[in-house]
């Protein structure tokens, strides 16, 4: 038995490609339904996708890919032609099999009724061409009789060619042939045997006719009469040189055979043939099926998390890093011999090519770490086809700097906020054709999605040329769920979008206003360490942007001492840091302490007391401004010690539920520092004031 | 030494299933090809004993890849990899001198019985 699960990973990184392939096609063939080229791409990927499916026995998926492969082969040989209700279907199915791949991913097993309403639409649009019911090929193989060579449909004129041939010196053969019961593609198989036999001979006739046989159109048993020169042993040698037989048997013509009652002629195996037993089961059933087998209780999944997270890694940077790594081995060596003789000199020099060494290591692997962000992009142009199709809007998504790279981690956590806001701009923002033209606009709706790096950040802005948002629709919708909405500035009352439960949809659709809100995404975004900024003009447009760090395992830190315990604080929500005196600086109001920052009043957080850490005496203290979500808040820690650049551990899940860390890192002196989540804690003195 | 055998496949999944069963049943890979152009340099320079060849490939089919090497070798021994639903197509590399054919999905046995019989 062979263990697929070898490939799984393989299969699953393939299957990938090629359902992102055929997403991309279709979506061009929708615009170009003409382009013969794209059908026989998309065709290929659709084959081997099917090919892939079988061999790894998802027979569920195979049976889709199938139904939906024989749709493209209409496409292709002009019977069918490419309109967008097909192509629909086609990404339904599409959808429907990137489902099955995560159903497969996490190792559930499928059923057919996944797929049952897909190939019934599949098999209407099949039978509207075919003109006849497709069904299930059921090779149910009948209780076999004995194989006999007596031909039963001869005509005369067969037997005056025989006895012709035969005053040439030729042999007349009476065979009869049994294919394996799991035989596929019997049709071609037979034209094969044929062939074969037809480089010695003549095949004079055969039962059932050549062309059922050569369209498989037979059970496992078809008989032939055959010409040749050849004597018995050599006919019988070149039927053996076939594969896929289960049995067969020759001999000489006897023209009173024929007629009338049969006389059996004996069953002769073919020679190699291990397996006996008469009734085989299909092939697709032989197969091993190692995932789709039940697990017992108790037993480890085979696959850790079913998820082995893969990258796709420039071989250049490979060889690059090996190239670092072996450099290094070198100075190890000059290391290990400076310090044998003792040599200070010596050693400083290799410390100063080792640490250079590392630091280019380390960038290397960040860079390794890092995807384009086209991974999660790619998606997008068939989403908002979809859209604008279900929405009745015509509109064109517009992408730039799809090859800008961000961290693994980031690029796969980005697509389903992206997916969010796309959403929320196809709905809410563009408007109707016919309103857009009233107003002077383009009829069809523009969202542009770029990507860009800036300096040690991404920005990732989504922009969208409909309606804005106004501050008085807003409001009312605001006050109507209860929303207390007084003294608040037009800036103010725009951002309500990111109020929890807020939605400005008029009634639910499926499209957005899924009772999320863009709080949600502003959410995730926050987790991934980025921040979100929305601007919109009313009539003109709304623009998202994203902004997000490169990478998420190394950041700039501000490492502090509260109390005498010491802290990393990201550098990327750090405004200002001010020394101030405890008594003096921070003013008391009759619930909250405050300070005046920049002609505002902001909140005070005592993080010893937080923390529960004893604090120092000293009424010196330093404020560190932090920025979080729109606000100022003062982080009041005891002791700066500096900015460095700080590894994230993660922390343990029971820790996680803190919510005061985002992580941990290894100091200088080996010592463990937690990482302050600056946004949850400024969020948990909000609600705590509430 | 066992038989060498050119695989020949777009698919790198599918190479390396098959590379498996030929090499657990004593075969010896002699060099992988993804593409019908592969297939007739790699089968010139490694003149294997026998090619796995996939029908359906981008660029240079298989079948045209068939026609190539017989064209070089007229004595090659070239089994085709197909899937089901592609009868005409493997008839076609059937006149253009395929020895066999195998469909998939693979089945070691059938596999091996295919080749086994090609190379005898």
């Amino acid at each position: 038995m062979d263990d697929n699960s070898v490939y799984r990973d393989l299969f699953f990184e393939e299957s990938d490609d090629h359902l992102q392939q055929l997403n991309d096609n279709v979506l061009e063939l929708e615009s170009e339904p003409d382009n013969m080229d794209l059908v026989n791409e998309i065709f290929r990927s659709a084959h081997t996708l099917k090919g892939m499916a079988a061999t790894m026995g998802y027979d569920v998926m195979t049976k889709l890919t199938h139904k939906m492969e024989n749709m493209f082969d209409f496409f292709k040989s002009g019977k069918l032609k490419v309109n967008s209700d097909y192509i629909s279907l086609i990404f339904k199915c599409l959808d429907r099999l990137s489902q099955l791949i995560e159903d497969l991913r996490d190792e559930k097993e499928l059923s057919n009724q996944q797929i049952e309403d897909l190939l019934a639409e599949l098999e209407k649009v099949e039978s509207s061409v075919t003109g006849k019911k497709t069904t299930a090929a059921s090779q149910t193989s009948t209780a076999q009789s004995p194989l006999t060579s007596v031909q039963e449909q001869l005509e005369e004129a067969d037997l005056d060619v025989i006895q012709k041939a035969a005053a040439e010196g030729y042999h007349a053969y009476s065979i009869a042939i049994r294919l394996d019961a799991g035989t596929l593609l019997k049709g071609p198989r037979v034209f094969l045997i044929m062939e074969k036999l037809e480089q010695e001979g003549d095949v004079i006739h055969t039962e059932p006719s050549v062309d059922l046989l050569e369209n498989g159109d037979f059970e496992t048993d078809f008989k032939l009469v055959f010409l040749t020169k050849d004597n018995l042993d050599e006919v019988k040698q070149n039927i053996e040189g076939n594969s896929e037989l289960a049995a067969f048997c020759a001999e000489e013509f006897a023209e009173q055979k024929h007629y009338g009652a049969a006389v059996k002629s004996q069953l002769q195996a073919a020679k190699p043939q291990p397996q006996t037993q008469p009734a085989a089961k299909p092939v697709a059933k032989a197969q091993p099926k190692p995932v789709q087998k039940p697990r017992k209780k108790g037993e480890k999944p085979a696959h850790n998390n079913a998820r082995n997270q893969s990258i796709r890694v420039d071989l250049t940077r490979l060889d690059r890093f090996l190239n670092l790594v072996s450099e290094l081995v070198v100075y190890r060596n000059q290391l290990d011999d400076a310090s044998k003789r003792n040599s200070e000199e010596e050693v400083k020099d290799s410390l100063e090519q080792v640490s250079r060494l590392t630091s280019e290591l380390q960038e290397l692997v960040l860079k390794i770490r890092m995807q384009q962000v086209s991974v999660v992009f790619t998606r997008f142009p068939r989403m908002v086809r979809d859209l604008a199709r279900d929405l009745g809007k015509e509109m064109e998504l517009v992408i730039e700097g799809e090859e800008t790279e961000l961290d693994k981690t980031v690029v796969s956590e980005l697509s389903e906020p992206l997916i969010h806001l796309l959403r929320n701009s196809a709905d809410h923002g563009i408007e109707q054709p016919d309103v857009r033209e009233q107003m002077g606009k383009p009829r069809k709706g523009t969202i542009k999605l770029s990507a860009y790096q800036e300096g040690n950040r991404v920005n990732i802005t989504l922009e969208d040329d409909g309606k804005g948002l106004d501050p008085q629709v807003m409001k009312e919708s605001a006050e109507s769920k209860g929303i207390d909405t007084t003294g608040m500035s037009d800036d103010e009352l725009i951002h309500l979008i990111f109020h929890p439960g807020f939605s400005t949809a008029k009634k639910v659709t499926n499209i957005s206003g899924r009772g999320v809100g863009l709080d949600a995404v502003m959410a995730k975004i926050g987790e991934l360490g980025g921040s979100l900024e929305m601007k919109t003009e009313l009539h003109v447009g709304t623009k998202f942007i994203i902004k997000l760090p490169l990478t998420l395992s190394i950041i700039q830190a501000l490492m502090v001492k509260i109390g005498a315990e010491v802290f990393a604080v990201p550098l990327d929500v750090v405004e200002r840091v001010v020394m101030i005196n405890d008594e003096k600086d921070l003013i008391k109001t009759s619930d909250q302490e405050v300070y005046r920052f920049q002609e505002e009043l902001i909140p005070v957080i005592r993080t010893a007391h937080l923390l529960q850490i004893p604090d120092t005496a000293s009424t010196k203290k330093f404020a560190i401004i932090v920025k979080s979500d729109h606000s100022y808040h003062a982080v009041l820690v005891s002791e700066l010690i500096g900015q460095q650049e700080i590894v994230i551990k993660k922390l343990d899940a029971a820790l996680q539920k803190l919510q005061k860390y985002q992580g941990a890192t290894i100091i200088g002196n080996g010592a463990v520092a937690l990482i302050l989540d600056i946004n949850s804690i400024c969020q948990g003195k909000k609600e705590s004031q509430k | 030494m066992g038989k060498k055998v050119l695989i020949v496949d777009d698919a790198v999944f599918m190479r390396m299933k098959l590379k498996d069963i030929l090499e657990k049943n004593g075969y010896e890979v002699a060099d992988e090809a993804q593409n019908g152009q592969e297939a007739i340099d790699k089968y010139q320079a490694t003149k294997p004993d026998l090619v796995t060849m996939d029908i359906t490939m981008p660029d240079v089919d298989g079948i045209e890849a068939l026609k190539g090497i017989k064209a070089f070798d007229g004595g090659a021994k070239v089994v085709m990899c197909s899937a089901m639903g592609q009868q005409e197509m493997v008839m076609e590399a059937i006149k253009a001198g395929a020895v066999d054919f195998i469909v998939k999905p693979f089945d070691t046995e059938r596999v091996i019985k295919a080749l086994d019989k090609a190379l005898s």
